[in-house]
């Protein structure tokens, strides 16, 4: 009988073919595997396209050394880039990130594009919404506790606690299906620009002309130091600043003293809600759920109002040579006050305001 | 649909040339194939099954680099005025030309390895300033005259600076350099965009265009 015999690369080369059959899951795949019936590919719906300050929050361990679960850890948010004018936006970053994991120190911007992407750290600053917003003492010697701040209802679905109710009693009713925690932190774009203020300078009215020059300065100093660069950074709670520093320097006028050069917006407040019975007093660790809610979905423009600096008016002066020109001088004294008083009124109806404004593209 | 159902043998039976080639069939038979959606990648160790994202992104503007030297754009227009690459349309035009490309060679970069891809458009200041033409550029920094890179700090007040000629330019993506020298794309503008001038004190030349 003639027996055909196979070389054992053949049959070598057909192992690695079944071998290289055998089926992993990858994106968006999701395996099955029944033994000898074989195995099932499910597709799971697609992730849907991620808009420009998309945050990813994850709880990380800070020493990999240390077995997970066990080690000290942070919440963090990255970012999906999202862009100011076209230009990046930045992250303040240990100055030695990535090469060591640093923490506090001096720091240093990294955009959002950077290759490793760079994160904000959400562990310490966080707020909680469900507690009471201080306190008052009625006339009676009562004291009145302050409402909580409250959530988006949705996490009423989750079943966290309500939130603090106005009153000498902030204890909400209880319920017992909603015994999970949750904390807040606000996500803020701050975009440095130019400022502006009015100065008050008291002249010689015998000499200048004037007995007072209120004049417009600007001052670039932040966004200089800041190289322009918008940046992300993380707060409590956000609350807008005040956007002109307004005093009174001079006859009572309400007159804007100075700003603060930069123009603010809240991208995302991020909620993160416990596992059930947490206790008012937890900590977000490992455990916790993050719930990222943006405010801004697209990328920005930003503008300043830009209002050109005002031409000094030239002072009225007498030059007749009168009297030894002493008559000049006294009449130019009495013109400064009208002098003053109509650059006072120039300068005041035309203060300018570089406050800017950011919109959508 | 056929199927090749592998051979079974009885115990003591010879496994035979036959036999063989019908197991070999069979094993081939089995073998995935990437349809619609689906990304496979097969390695020695077993295949990767992958399901590609079931919502395709798109929207105007969009650019698409080819290689590092050259890239295409989705239809967009300012003021209902179409954008253009050497005059052809982005989608080719009405007579049914490929979609033009825009050949920028050595990418301009700034120090940053930082670039745009901008829309530079030309106004006409006898007729309210409308957009005469809009034309798909490839520059170092949108706010300098020939598109190179700037030495200073970005334009302060914001707004798109003018530029002579009547033109100006608002950046719709970004080109980023990595370290190993790949060129990225980060889109910025999605949508069709508006556009208005305003005047400098003169009442006469821009201070600054402004795109929504």
């Amino acid at each position: 009988m003639n027996l055909i015999v196979y070389a054992s690369q053949k049959w070598n080369e057909l192992a690695a073919l079944v071998r290289s059959a055998w089926p992993f899951p990858g994106k968006n795949a999701r395996l099955r595997y029944n033994g000898l019936s074989g195995v099932i590919v499910d597709g799971i719906a697609g992730d849907p396209p991620r808009h420009p300050w998309q945050m990813r929050c994850v709880f990380e361990y800070l020493d990999p050394a240390v077995a997970k679960y066990q080690g000290e850890g942070e919440w963090r948010a990255y970012v999906k880039p999202g862009f100011v004018n076209c230009r990046d936006t930045y992250l303040a970053m240990p100055q030695d990130w990535p090469d060591k994991p640093a923490r506090g120190g001096p720091t240093r911007d990294v955009p959002l594009t950077e290759e490793t992407p760079p994160f904000l750290v959400l562990t310490g600053s966080f707020r909680d919404p469900v507690a009471s917003q201080g306190m008052s003492v009625s006339d009676d010697g009562e004291i009145i506790y302050g409402a909580g701040e409250g959530y988006p209802k949705f996490f009423e679905q989750l079943g966290v606690r309500p939130a603090a109710v106005a009153g000498s009693d902030p204890t909400p009713p209880s319920d017992p299906e909603r015994t999970r925690e949750i904390r807040a932190v606000d996500v803020v774009l701050d975009q440095p620009r130019i400022g502006s203020a009015l100065d008050v300078e008291t002249l010689d009215p015998l000499t200048d002309g004037f007995s007072n020059v209120i004049s417009t300065t600007y001052t670039d100093a932040v966004y200089i130091a800041r190289g322009g660069r918008p940046r992300l950074y993380t707060t409590a709670k956000f609350t807008p600043i005040e956007q002109q520093l307004i005093d009174s320097p001079f006859l009572g006028l309400p007159m804007n003293s100075g700003d603060p050069q930069v123009d603010e917006r809240k991208i995302a407040t991020i909620y993160l809600v416990s596992p059930p019975d947490a206790g008012s007093e937890a900590v977000p660790d490992q455990t916790w759920q993050a719930y990222p809610a943006n405010e801004v979905f697209w990328n920005l423009l930003h503008a300043t109002r830009f209002v050109a600096p005002a031409k000094t008016p030239e002072p009225l002066k007498l030059n007749t040579g009168l009297g030894l020109g002493i008559l000049d001088t006294l009449a130019n004294a009495y013109l400064a006050q009208i002098n003053s008083g109509f650059d006072e009124i120039s300068q005041y109806l035309n203060q300018a305001d570089m406050r800017g404004k950011f919109w959508s593209i | 649909m056929q199927r090749f159902d592998p051979p079974t043998v009885k115990p003591g039976q010879r496994v035979t040339a036959w036999l063989f080639e019908q197991m070999r069939r069979a094993i081939y038979a089995c073998r995935l194939i990437a349809g619609e959606n689906v990304r496979l990648v097969t390695t020695p160790s077993g295949t990767v099954i992958s399901f590609i994202n079931s919502f395709p992104v798109s929207c105007a503007w969009q650019v698409s680099l080819q290689g590092s030297t050259a890239a295409t754009l989705r239809p967009g227009s300012i003021n209902k005025i179409e954008a253009t690459i050497k005059g052809t349309p982005l989608d080719g035009g009405e007579d049914g030309k490929p979609a033009p490309v825009l050949e920028f060679g050595k990418p301009k970069l700034s120090k940053e390895g930082r670039g745009y891809i901008c829309a530079e458009i030309t106004c006409d200041p006898d007729d309210d300033w409308n957009i005469l033409t809009v034309e798909i550029v490839q520059v170092a920094d949108p706010d300098t005259e020939d598109g190179s890179a700037s030495d200073g700090l970005p334009n302060a007040s914001g707004g798109s600076a003018p530029l002579s000629g009547n033109r100006s330019r608002h950046p719709l993506a970004m080109l980023l350099k990595r370290k190993d020298g790949r060129l990225d794309v980060e889109q910025f503008t999605c949508f069709d965009l508006q556009h208005r001038v305003r005047l400098a004190a003169d009442q006469k030349s821009a201070s600054r265009h402004f795109f929504w």
